[in-house]
């Protein structure tokens, strides 16, 4: 990348980062959103697995 | 078979009619809506009659439709609290016919009444003569393809905790076809526009699309829900 | 009659494989395949963000505000097929009982709201310098926006219904019925734009198409579709998990993983 391409990305008007960055946004909540969700069902998981005796008491999500 | 399904659309028509006519406050709720909404409007925006007659086709479309809504939560209720569905579900007849009776008795008493009144209410609106027997004409075509659309979520969403607001969520995306025709027919009619025929037809196609569909669908919504 | 009866077993067949082999196998398949999707999808973004943001020249028309088509796009590809494919996954659960296609239905809910979220956003910034205004009651802008309570409508109806297979079904006929509607919404807003709008404003003719525009387009279409699957895989598998909890695969797995 040359430095005049770098100062003609520099002249986007803020339309454009703001739809840019919009989207990013949403892709980054996409990824991160699952990926608690992935986290909190292995707790769970486990959890039910360590008191397998009384398993009946998972709460539906 | 046939006239016996026929005689069992027409008992659980006339059943229908009656337990609705019992609880007659719940008929009336959705009228007094729809009467208290298009007497507000005149207050709020003024009194113009120039400035009135422009928003008259959609304000009263929106207002029927709304009270439309707010009647669904009464479609299948209370037959699904007392164990009445459960009956028709096990009834050797089609479901979807038996469905299509309830319908077509709840929109005797909420939809027609509400077409009939709306001339009183045009004129309240300041809506060209010449506009009100569209406007009755669009009702008389559009209520019943509401009612018809709105009883797949007002069954989908039987028992459901905050069934009421979810049935309006569900439904008024659904309902974007017919409010726009039915608004703009009306206005149409006022003289803002292109003849009203168009509209008025694609209504009825709505209508006929809903009557072959929508019975089916709502059946079998109500046998997902009283699974 | 014999017609009927073999598609009768037919049906049975799928039933049985769908309900004893697949959860568990499909969430090994979508284990392996994940890191290559997301990989792809990196891959696919990063050069589609370099050749539209730095490769592509500015157009002589709209000067550089033609960029946002680059992620407007294909969110609103992705906004339609999104919706298509969960309401073919809702039925293919609804009609044969397959449980990995309730959970692929359910998984592709809030993917589909968010990129119609994303395409009604970027869409009303790049109207803003394009036309002066953020929102115009256009035909595509209406029935995306319809489209958007149709998502947030199934995902509610879902998350009020607590039995997994009921709420399935349940959600399954609305997004039959959405899909049906989809059309009809879409042509109704259509035809009452094309009555109502002055001719001054129309969207549809848009400005010719390069092929530098055209690459950087297509190679970020690609990479929200391979986003799109990725994160479907991902879902899927906790869903699965937890839909599973009380199978031995899973019990076992949980017990080689802690």
């Amino acid at each position: 990348m040359s430095l005049p391409g770098f100062l003609q990305m520099g002249r986007f008007s803020v339309f454009i980062w703001a739809a840019y960055g919009f989207a990013g946004l949403m892709v980054f909540l996409n990824i991160v959103q699952p990926l608690i969700q992935n986290r909190r069902v292995w707790e769970r998981l486990r959890r039910n697995r360590d008191d397998d005796e009384e398993e009946m008491h998972e709460e539906a999500e | 078979m046939t006239g016996g399904v026929l005689g069992a659309m027409r008992a659980v028509f006339v059943r229908e009619l009656l337990v609705f006519w019992r609880r007659s406050t719940e008929i009336m709720a959705g009228l007094v809506f729809f009467l208290i909404v298009t007497t507000l409007f005149p207050l709020a925006i003024g009194p113009e009659r120039r400035e009135l007659m422009l928003v008259a086709p959609g304000v009263l479309w929106v207002a029927a439709l709304l009270a439309t809504t707010l009647s669904l939560n009464h479609l299948f209720a209370s037959d699904y609290q007392d164990g009445s569905l459960e009956q028709l579900l096990m009834s050797p007849y089609p479901l979807s016919a038996m469905v299509l009776a309830k319908i077509a008795a709840h929109w005797v008493l909420t939809g027609l009444p509400l077409a009939l009144l709306s001339p009183l209410l045009a004129i309240q609106m300041a809506l060209p003569t010449k506009a009100i027997g569209t406007l009755v004409g669009s009702l008389l075509m559009g209520t019943p393809t509401l009612t018809l659309i709105g009883a797949i979520p007002a069954a989908l969403t039987l028992g459901v905790r905050g069934g009421g607001v979810l049935v309006s969520l569900l439904v008024l995306p659904l309902y974007t076809p017919v409010l726009i025709f039915g608004a703009e027919a009306v206005a149409a009619s006022a003289g803002q526009g292109f003849a009203s025929v168009a509209h008025l037809s694609l209504l009825g196609a709505f209508l006929a699309l809903a009557l072959s569909f929508a019975p089916w669908a709502s059946s079998a919504a109500l046998r997902v829900s009283l699974d | 009659m014999g017609k009927f009866s073999r598609l009768a077993c037919v049906t049975r067949l799928i039933k049985l494989i769908h309900k004893y082999g697949a959860p568990k196998r499909f969430y090994e398949l979508a284990g392996t395949l994940t890191p290559w999707f997301a990989s792809l999808t990196t891959l696919l973004f990063v050069s589609g963000l370099y050749l539209g943001l730095y490769w592509a020249p500015p157009d002589y028309q709209q000067g550089n505000a033609y960029r946002i088509m680059f992620v407007h796009v294909p969110n609103a590809w992705m906004s339609m097929m999104a919706y298509v494919a969960m309401a073919l996954f809702a039925a293919t659960g609804y009609i044969w009982n397959v449980r990995l296609a309730d959970i692929l239905a359910k998984a592709t809910a809030p993917l589909g709201a968010s990129f119609t979220l994303t395409a009604l956003v970027t869409g009303s910034l790049w109207g803003k310098p394009m036309w002066g205004t953020y929102w115009v009651w256009d035909a595509r802008l209406t029935s995306e926006l319809v489209l958007f309570f149709l998502y947030v409508g199934y995902m509610a109806l879902q998350a009020s219904i607590d039995d997994p297979r009921r709420a399935a079904h349940a959600s399954a006929i609305l997004a039959i019925v959405g899909v049906v509607n989809v059309p009809i919404i879409h042509y109704s807003v259509y035809w009452w734009h094309t009555l109502h709008q002055p001719a001054s404003l129309t969207l549809t003719s848009q400005p010719k198409i390069y092929i530098t525009m055209l690459i950087p387009l297509i190679i970020m279409s690609l990479g929200f579709m391979f986003f799109y699957l990725t994160m479907l895989c991902v879902r899927t598998r906790s869903e699965i998990l937890w839909r599973e909890r009380r199978t031995d695969w899973v019990r076992k797995l949980v017990e080689s993983r802690s």
